[in-house]
């Protein structure tokens, strides 16, 4: 094969979507690796995360394999390897090419061989209380490393965990010896995971667990670690760079928010209007209908995980209602739906339709059909919703919904799990809306309540999602990092206040935030964010009579400033300022709109319905 | 030289076919420095399904060498 047909051979994208479809990690080879990473290297232009990777041991197949799948995930990756066994000096010394580098995240990946090797090689003569000393010192030294981490650098930091050796050392008795391998892996994994738990800038990476795919006594090559300090290599090197890269991905990218969903044959074997809902299949009882149900309690818990479901099918509506009532035993029922378009309207239509109840961009929905046909029109009318269509076995539904790397998450908030519970309750809402005549009425029947109060350090993760994940009702997008947030909350010259909202539907948590900065006699809203969830209510302008109260009176300013930054998605925020009774100020440059407030000129305006409580901490 | 594993090295190495020959090495080109010796050898264990001892692979000099010890393996000349 010639370079050029090679080129080629790499870079052949069958997925219509801005990012391709990524082979699974155990059919690649290393060569096809290695030809993939030097045209991926050779086509980068502007790379959108620079990682530094500091280790014990040699990481380049792993950071090779790493760059090249998150290119096909559609992001471009810089690396910056650090000298072997220095992941202390390279973030202490001021001459670090790792400082100098500010890379965004960087990747802690150590082998106990070197940081513990009292207890990989001849460990089976310890005692079980230097076992625990040891463990105890390696969580402690991984500690140390993260908060120099967190201090000297503005980085993600994604801790690798430790891999279990593919023999243990008292053979088929480890598990019963509290000095085995299978203690020391467990435990030293354990206690990492529960250190970081709600660290939000840190994030354990379970290598251990992405060797074991890749078959661990396949994978571990003694003569590379002898020769060239590989730990893991081949199979296991590209099924780490895998975990790896999706979280890049899940670094920069947002996480898709929805899954629309046909009925006939993808949620249940058979075809509702023809065999009936008794004769349909999704339950216990037969392969493919114990395929089906599992199918359905895989995306019961991506909903618990704040993925939200919703219907599209051609059906009659009143055939499915009567399933749910024939059929209680099926795992989702109506309450799991956020969004239902039952009829024989076209599908691209509905899922329009489905993503404006919503308030979701249609670019943050995953559409899943059976037929062939429905998904080529989606995939052509709608090309940026990402369409699956379902292979022949229902067999492999489960793990197929389960796997999809477009909902991933570097973490996961209280907010994230609420979140289908809170749409499902916003559908309720839209519904009443629609039979109400007067706004002020039914703005009044929710009853909602909504808190301020100045944001702390246990919110920063959900403050985090807020600044990067708020497109529409955001009004400089300025998308500020944890080390930022962090700042604006130990500062005293920015107040950072968050707005969290309950009704009688439900509690939505945290929804908006404002960033003041405040100089002398004068103050600027540097950012203004309520999330969708929260928008038609009037509670953006509550949040805005606090603020201005907040300015004018206790900080006793005379003047406000404001900024609105168009951008292709915040339009509904382009006249908030106008509404909130801000001057346009003449000096409005580069497509940006300025904005002031004089003290004289404030005054509170109507938000009908919103019982306000003003905090001055968490507590 | 066997004709498969010219175009490994190439692939491997990123050079063209032409450029690989049996004085190859390791000593003198830079193209092939201590990892992508390491991947060569990935590469080679992979497509050939052969594994190759530690001794063999720290005796692989030139191009030259790895064709004959790989030969070996294959039953070739």
């Amino acid at each position: 094969m010639s370079r050029s047909e090679s080129k080629k051979a790499v870079t052949t994208r069958n997925n219509p979507n801005s990012e391709s479809e990524l082979r699974p990690f155990y059919e690649w080879s290393s060569v096809e690796i290695d030809k993939a990473f030097r045209h991926v290297v050779s086509e980068q232009d502007t790379a959108d995360l620079k990682i530094a990777w500091l280790a014990n041991h040699t990481v380049e197949p792993v950071s090779r394999a790493a760059t090249v799948f998150a290119d096909t995930y559609g992001v471009q990756i810089d690396n910056l390897i650090g000298p072997y066994d220095q992941y202390f000096q390279a973030l202490l010394e001021e001459d670090s090419d790792i400082l100098a580098g500010n890379p965004d995240v960087i990747v802690l990946w150590l082998s106990l061989r070197v940081l513990a090797p009292a207890l990989v090689e001849g460990g089976a003569e310890l005692a079980e209380v230097e076992v625990s000393n040891e463990i105890e010192r390696v969580c402690e030294t991984i500690g140390d490393w993260v908060s120099l981490g967190e201090k000297n650098t503005k980085a993600h930091l994604i801790i690798c965990n430790f891999v279990r050796p593919p023999s243990l050392r008292f053979g088929i008795a480890d598990t019963s010896c509290s000095t085995g391998e299978q203690f020391i892996y467990h435990e030293t994994n354990r206690r990492l995971s529960e250190k970081f738990i709600s660290h939000p800038r840190v994030t354990v990476a379970d290598v251990n667990q992405a060797v074991s795919l890749a078959g661990s006594e396949s994978a571990w090559n003694p003569r590379m670690y002898r020769l060239a300090k590989i730990e893991w290599d081949g199979r296991a090197a590209r099924s780490i760079a895998l975990l790896l890269a999706r979280s890049f991905r899940a670094l920069v990218k947002p996480a898709r928010k929805c899954i629309v969903l046909d009925l006939d044959n993808t949620l249940w074997g058979g075809v509702l209007g023809e065999d009936g809902p008794t004769a349909i299949r999704v339950a216990e009882g037969d392969p493919t209908g114990e395929s089906f149900a599992a199918f359905q309690r895989a995306l019961k818990d991506l909903r618990a995980r704040g993925i939200l479901l919703a219907i599209c099918s051609k059906n009659n509506q009143e055939d499915v209602e009567e399933l749910y009532i024939t059929r209680p035993e099926m795992p989702l029922q109506a309450e799991d739906f956020s969004a239902s378009r039952v009829n024989w309207e076209s599908k691209h239509e509905n899922i329009i339709a489905i993503a404006e109840e919503l308030n979701i961009g249609t670019d943050s929905l995953v559409f899943i059909d059976d037929n062939p046909a429905e998904c080529e029109l989606v995939r052509q009318l709608l090309p940026e919703v990402k369409t699956i269509q379902l292979p022949d076995d229902p067999a492999d539904y489960a793990d197929l919904v389960i796997g999809l790397p477009d909902f991933d998450k570097i973490k996961l908030t209280d907010e994230d799990r609420q979140k289908g519970a809170q749409y499902a309750a916003n559908s309720v809402r839209v519904v009443e809306r629609r039979s109400s005549t007067d706004l002020t009425s039914y703005l009044e029947s929710l009853g909602t309540e909504l808190t301020i109060r100045p944001a702390a350090h246990s919110d920063l993760t959900r403050v985090h999602q807020l600044f990067t994940k708020t497109n529409q009702f955001n009004v400089t997008t300025i998308r500020y990092g944890t080390s930022d947030i962090q700042e604006f909350v130990d500062s005293e010259d920015c107040i950072l206040n968050i707005a969290s909202v309950s009704d009688n539907f439900g509690d939505l948590g945290i929804v908006g935030l404002y960033l003041l900065r405040l100089n002398g006699d004068k103050a600027e809203i540097d950012s203004f964010i309520l999330s969708c969830r929260a928008l038609g209510r009037g509670i953006e302008t509550a949040i805005c009579n606090q603020l201005k109260q907040s300015v004018f009176e206790d900080f006793k300013s005379r003047e406000l400033s404001a900024r609105f930054a168009p951008t292709a998605k915040n339009r509904p925020a382009a006249n908030f300022f106008d509404q909130q009774g801000f001057e346009h100020t003449v000096a409005s440059e580069g497509g940006q709109f300025d904005y002031c407030l004089l003290r004289q000129d404030s005054s509170e305006l109507p938000a009908p319905g919103i019982d306000v409580t003003i905090k001055e901490n968490l507590e | 030289m066997n004709k498969g594993l010219v175009e490994l090295v190439a692939d491997v190495m990123g050079l063209e076919e032409s450029e690989v020959t049996g004085s190859l090495s390791r000593e003198v080109d830079t193209c092939w420095d201590s990892l992508s010796h390491l991947r060569l050898i990935t590469a080679i264990e992979e497509q050939y399904s052969v594994r190759l001892t530690m001794d063999e692979i720290q005796s692989m000099v030139t191009l030259d060498d790895v064709d004959r010890i790989l030969s070996q393996y294959l039953g070739a000349t």
